[in-house]
């Protein structure tokens, strides 16, 4: 909406942007992302979803429409102002003793709440000697604040987070996937909340010791936990995106910031499956990462027993059970990248049985299903006040097997391409849990880079290795 | 205890926003044509309706041209996207002398 504004005013032609109160300030935020911050937005005051047929005409004739008459018509047209000089890349901002860096960062935005390391100079330069980039490289413009994504400033907020210097080249790897536009990390701050999550796959795993075990999405491991954190902090620090008092995150509860999934190569390995990196497309030796948007989990899912289909039948009711109505986003906007966590043991219950990975993605996109009347009654109440399944039926985008009978009973699939369905096994190895991560849609499609070490990597790891025995 | 001074470093990245000029109000709507879009999200043509109202109560011989003739500006798919970047043209085309653009909620 503020894009088709900014195109419009380029264009010549006078446009008003229409938003409801609470995302006045978030607006304007896009709005100076977008260099429009001078147009004036009109508001219409309160909660659009829940307002009766009566109160909405009286909003919008009483307060609405005189705000976008006024706008068309007498808009004021202000005078260039100098906005006040931003520091630049590798300024020394502040000096001052640990206390006073926090309240510093703080009071500017750029922290998310919890102590940060002091990113002098000498710890930014720590972490780039792990890459052989040009430490002024711009990786690229991250909207909605557009700032420049640069090697620099990666290794500045991975310091912040708590990162340590060999974690570099995994940083790089993300910021990499973030710029990539197909993330769309612009839309991180729509109302739905999602969390980004980073899944690692490969040697790096264990060189870096994160955590692919027991408690793997739980803080607790430097690896898991501090890039975790480093990838919040750069939405917050480059995009822009940040919770009251700030304004351009409109997160409407949340959850928060994810650790990184690591895979247990191990466990893959001796079940004989290929790894998550393979499924990727990369080759076996890499380490890659893939950024994808999280929007829920489902609850915890025990399976028992000694066949595929009694793991995959219970699998299947609670995963369907997570995406629910909350599917039919990926009609409107055609894309949908669900994502299956087993603990090995149900992994290699499975691969006994016969089954391998496109097994498991075949049996789930057949039987991980939804009423279809939850999603036309759900629709309206998000904002897609139009939205109906036969539209997509027509249109295409629903395949015709999803709908499986008539009648108000008729149920819908839910993963309708079982090739979007990404597996990782990882968490305990003595228990049988799985977890279902629901995607966003067309929202941090699951974006993936191969992790490049510098030549001498082995070198500075075991410079890295001997240092951190020196202090222990 | 002698606490440690740090000296820290930007976390930024440099602003890469290009302003806009602000185009400058129309005068008066009278005999004007005022086009409305949408990005298919919440209850546009209901709050629509009411502004046309409002318009015509002030500006009797204003005109308006409908949210369908400029498809969902909404942004997300390869249509929309289309639909935005025709947005300009399609608006001299129906001779639109400003836009009311809705809705973000």
């Amino acid at each position: 909406m503020l894009r088709a504004t900014a195109v419009l005013e380029a264009a010549g032609i006078p446009a008003v942007p229409i938003v409801s109160s609470g995302f006045d300030a978030m607006s304007r935020a896009v709005s100076r992302g977008l260099g429009i911050a001078d147009v004036p937005i009109a508001v219409y005051p309160g909660v659009i979803p829940t307002d009766s047929e009566a109160v909405l005409e009286r909003k919008v004739r009483e307060h609405l429409a005189p705000a976008v008459i006024a706008s068309l018509t007498a808009r004021a047209v202000a005078a260039n102002q100098n906005e006040a000089a931003e520091p630049v890349p590798h300024e020394i901002v502040h000096a001052g003793d640990l206390e006073s860096v926090q309240e510093f960062f703080t009071a500017r935005g750029w922290t998310d709440g919890l102590p940060i390391i002091p990113p002098t100079r000498e710890r930014v330069q720590q972490a780039l000697r792990f890459t052989s980039r040009d430490p002024d490289e711009v990786i690229g413009v991250l909207a909605p604040e557009f700032r420049e994504s640069t090697v620099w400033n990666v290794a500045v907020n991975g310091v912040m987070a708590g990162c340590r210097p060999e974690y570099f080249p995994v940083l790089l790897a993300i910021a990499d996937a973030l710029a990539d536009p197909r993330f769309r990390i612009q839309d991180a701050g729509s109302t739905p909340a999602w969390e980004p999550l980073v899944v690692i796959s490969g040697p790096l795993v264990k060189e870096l010791e994160f955590n692919f075990g027991t408690g793997v999405m739980r803080v607790g491991r430097q690896a898991n936990s501090s890039i975790g954190r480093f990838v919040r902090m750069y939405f917050r620090n480059m995009a822009g995106l940040r919770i009251p008092p700030s304004d351009s995150d409109q997160g409407a509860i949340g959850y928060s910031f994810n650790v990184v999934l690591a895979e247990d190569d191990d466990a893959v390995t001796s079940i004989g499956w290929p790894s998550y990196r393979e499924d990727k497309g990369f080759a076996r030796e890499d380490s890659i990462i893939t950024v994808r948007s999280v929007v829920t989990i489902s609850a915890p899912i025990y399976s028992a027993g000694s066949t595929a289909t009694e793991h995959l039948a219970t699998i299947s009711e609670i995963f369907g059970q997570a995406i629910g109505p909350w599917f039919y986003l990926g009609l409107v906007f055609g894309a949908w990248h669900p994502l299956l966590v087993m603990n090995p043991s149900i992994a290699r219950t499975i691969a006994a049985d016969d089954a391998d990975k496109d097994a498991v993605r075949r049996y789930l996109s057949e039987n991980v299903k939804t009423a279809a009347t939850s999603l036309e009654r759900y629709a309206p109440q998000v904002g897609h006040t139009d939205f109906t399944i036969e539209q997509y039926m027509q249109a295409g985008r629903l395949p015709s097997v999803s709908l499986e009978s008539d009648g108000p009973e008729q149920l819908i699939r839910t993963i309708p391409d079982p090739a979007n369905l990404d597996l990782v096994v990882a968490g305990s190895p003595s228990r049988n849990q799985s977890r279902a991560y629901v995607q966003n849609h067309n929202q941090g499609v699951p974006t993936s880079r191969k992790v490049v070490l510098p030549p001498n990597w082995n070198e500075l790891l075991e410079e890295q290795r001997d240092l951190k025995k020196d202090r222990e | 205890m002698t606490e440690s001074e740090y000296q820290v470093v930007w976390p930024l990245g440099r602003s890469a926003v290009e302003k806009i000029e602000m185009v400058s109000g129309v005068e008066g709507l009278d005999g004007k044509k005022v086009a409305f879009v949408w990005d298919y999200l919440f209850r546009g043509p209901e709050i629509f309706g009411v502004i046309k109202d409002e318009i015509s109560a002030r500006y009797p011989t204003a005109e308006f041209i409908d949210h369908d003739v400029f498809g969902n500006i909404h942004g997300s798919s390869a249509e929309e996207k289309a639909a935005l970047e025709l947005l300009p043209g399609r608006m001299r085309e129906h001779g639109a002398a400003g836009a009311v653009i809705a809705v973000g909620a």
